[in-house]
C-alpha cells in the first residue's frame, strides 16, 4: 500500500480526480449563475413595459433586438428616474434596471448615509443587490458619485 | 573442450563510435521533440495576438461594459456591505467576469510563457549537443 502511494500511478488518478472536481464544480456554478442570470432576465423582460415607460421612438414592450442580459447582482451606471421606491439605473452596457429600495438598503454619498429623496436622475450610482421574481434588484447597497 | 572454430573467431567488439552514434541519436529525438512543442507554443501565441488584434473592439467593449471593475471598486468603498453579503456579492463577481477577454488573454498568456520556455529548453539541448550529452526534458 505505501508503494501505491508513492507511484506514479496513484499521482496521476490524484491529479485527474482533483481535475474532475474543479471541472464539475466550475460547471455547476456556472450553471447557478446562469439560471439566477435567466430567472432575472425572465423577470425583467416580462415586466418591461410596466417598469419602463414608453418614450418616443421607443416602445413600452421589450425592443425588438434583445438587448444583452442584464447584471442581476448590481447595476452601475446613471440613474434614469426616481419614483417612490424605485430607482432606474442605466448601466454601463445601456440596459435599464429597476432597482427597488427596501427598508434594508443603504443608500451612501460618499462618507455619509442618505436617503431616497437625494438620488437624483443623471446622477451616477453603484447598485448591488440581490435579483427578486419581478426581474428588480433589491438593493443592498446604492453608493451615489458626488457630481463634481 | 573448447570448439577449435570458436577460437578462430576475433574478439567480440561493438562498431567504432557506436556511442557517439547512440547518443547522437538520442539527442536528435529530443531536439525535435522540444522544437515541436516550441512550434506548437509559438503558434498558439501568434493565433492568440492575432485573435486578439482583430477583435479587439469586441474584446474591449467586453471588458469596458462589464460590471467585474466596478464590483471591485465596491469592496474598496463599502467592504462592510460586501463582506457582509459576501454569498451574493460572489455571484455578483463571477456572473460580471468578462469571460471572453479573461480566457483569450490567459491562452496567450500560457502559450507566450511556453514559448519561452521550450526556446530555453532548445538552446540547452543545443548546447548538450555539443559536448554529446542527453539531457532531461522533465
Amino acid at each position: 500500500m505505501p508503494d501505491f502511494l508513492k507511484s506514479r500511478t496513484f499521482k496521476v488518478l490524484l491529479a485527474c480526480l482533483g481535475a474532475l472536481i474543479l471541472m464539475f464544480g466550475s460547471f455547476s456554478l456556472g450553471v447557478n449563475v446562469g439560471e439566477r442570470k435567466a430567472r432575472h432576465m425572465d423577470g425583467w423582460a416580462e415586466n418591461y413595459g410596466r417598469m419602463f415607460p414608453p418614450r418616443i421612438g421607443f416602445p413600452g414592450d421589450m425592443p425588438f433586438a434583445p438587448p444583452p442580459m442584464p447584471d442581476s447582482h448590481g447595476v452601475f451606471g446613471k440613474v434614469i428616474s426616481v419614483s417612490g421606491q424605485d430607482v432606474v439605473v442605466q448601466g454601463q452596457d445601456g440596459v435599464e434596471q429597476n432597482v427597488l429600495v427596501t427598508s434594508s438598503t443603504d443608500i451612501r454619498l460618499g462618507r455619509d448615509q442618505a436617503k431616497v429623496t437625494d438620488i437624483k436622475p443623471d446622477e451616477g450610482a453603484s447598485v448591488f443587490g440581490t435579483p427578486n421574481d419581478k426581474g428588480q434588484i433589491e438593493a443592498r447597497l446604492i453608493r451615489l458619485m458626488s457630481q463634481p | 573442450m573448447t570448439n577449435p572454430l570458436l577460437t578462430r573467431l576475433p574478439s567480440v567488439q561493438t562498431p567504432p563510435n557506436l556511442d557517439e552514434r547512440v547518443m547522437d541519436a538520442i539527442l536528435a529525438v529530443q531536439i525535435r521533440r522540444v522544437r515541436f512543442r516550441f512550434g506548437s507554443m509559438l503558434a498558439g501565441a501568434v493565433g492568440s495576438i492575432a485573435l486578439m488584434v482583430a477583435y479587439h473592439t469586441a474584446l474591449w467593449d467586453e471588458l469596458s461594459t462589464s460590471s467585474f471593475f466596478a464590483m471591485l471598486r465596491l469592496v474598496a468603498s463599502d467592504p462592510d456591505v460586501a463582506f457582509g453579503n459576501a454569498k451574493e456579492f460572489a455571484l455578483g463577481l463571477l456572473e460580471t467576469l468578462p469571460l471572453g477577454a479573461i480566457t483569450l488573454a490567459l491562452v496567450g498568456l500560457f502559450c507566450v510563457v511556453g514559448a519561452i520556455g521550450f526556446a530555453q529548453a532548445l538552446r540547452k539541448t543545443h548546447r548538450h549537443s555539443l559536448i554529446r550529452q542527453p539531457i532531461s526534458l522533465n
